[in-house]
């Protein structure tokens, strides 16, 4: 591990509670419950940036990927009840996206439940973690659907730079989760496992997305407003 | 289920009949009903609650006309700043 590996660590949740800490300033100034949300999904997506730092304790992870999985779950909401996404059959859509995402759930829990992993009885936490990974996968999924509607809509309706920066940030930490999926997936998951250097190459493509994910999002934020 | 309406925050309703008295030197609650697309009931009572704040105050009692205080002014800058934050996000304030 090089040094700027460690600089990331440091940076990454800083980065990501001053977007919490923007959203929470806005909402203290409007209550909207709308900022609120996205300020707690941003301090519980900064909570998951804290995994490195913490001891490897395999309860510790899982509550913090849980974190994630909620952050997610919120900005799906937030995302889910925004009426502003026109020129889309968003109602028909929002049916057909929720039941992909439950099928999704479903069939990734049965998988790591029944076929991928036998020895839950011998490590329970084993358990945990991959409910929680399957969640999370779910969560990914949903928010992709979700980010791709956000900007193809408003690459047609409003042409907001600053929406787009935030877009391209969001498809950034988006990659990360999708990539992290390969670390669970039995035939990667093999491969990565018994090659150190693959896990240690993966680790810094994910921590610089994550970085670039993080620093788009904040570097739209604090534009100067009228740049439409 | 229908999806085509949407309510708006009070925020929003503030910032709407804010907007609809800051088009006008001084406007007419008849005015503002229309501008702000509120009815007579919703309209009264938000309008009380704004003199309240502080946002707007009355001119001339018998005709019921409004104007918007410094403090509304200045709650209308601010509240397009949030607007366009929440736009960078994606979402409606």
């Amino acid at each position: 591990m090089g040094s700027i590996d460690y600089i990331l660590w440091i940076l990454i949740p800083l980065i990501a509670i001053s977007i919490a800490i923007v959203a929470f300033w806005n909402y203290l100034k409007i209550r909207s419950w709308k900022l609120l949300a996205l300020s707690v999904a941003f301090a519980l997506l900064a909570a998951n940036e804290l995994i490195p730092l913490i001891n490897g304790n395999m309860l510790n992870y899982a509550i913090l990927s849980a974190f994630s999985l909620l952050a997610f779950v919120i900005l799906a909401y937030v995302y889910y009840s925004e009426r502003k996404v026109r020129g889309i059959k968003i109602t028909k859509l929002r049916w057909i996206i929720g039941s992909l995402v439950a099928i999704c759930s479903i069939a990734t829990l049965f998988y790591f439940t029944f076929v991928g992993n036998h020895y839950y009885e011998l490590f329970p936490q084993a358990f945990l973690q991959d409910l929680i990974q399957s969640l999370l996968a779910s969560a990914t999924i949903l928010l992709v659907i979700y980010t791709i509607i956000s900007l193809y809509s408003y690459y047609h309706i409003v042409r907001n730079k600053n929406t787009l920066v935030v877009m391209a940030g969001f498809i950034c930490l988006l990659s990360t989760y999708l990539l992290s999926l390969v670390l669970i997936i039995p035939p990667f998951k093999h491969l990565l496992v018994s090659n150190f250097d693959y896990i240690t190459q993966l680790q810094l493509v994910l921590m610089l997305l994550t970085f670039a994910g993080y620093t788009l999002i904040l570097i739209a934020l604090l534009r100067p407003r009228g740049s439409r | 289920m229908s999806e085509e309406s949407s309510y708006r925050s009070k925020c929003r309703i503030y910032a709407d009949i804010l907007r609809a008295i800051q088009g006008t030197d001084q406007a007419k609650v008849t005015y503002l009903l229309h501008e702000a697309n509120l009815s007579y009931e919703r309209l009264t009572h938000h309008l009380g609650k704004m003199k309240k704040l502080g946002l707007i105050e009355s001119r001339g009692e018998e005709q019921g006309l409004v104007v918007i205080t410094t403090k509304g002014k200045k709650y209308l800058v601010e509240f397009r700043k949030i607007e366009e934050f929440g736009e960078t996000f994606g979402i409606t304030i």
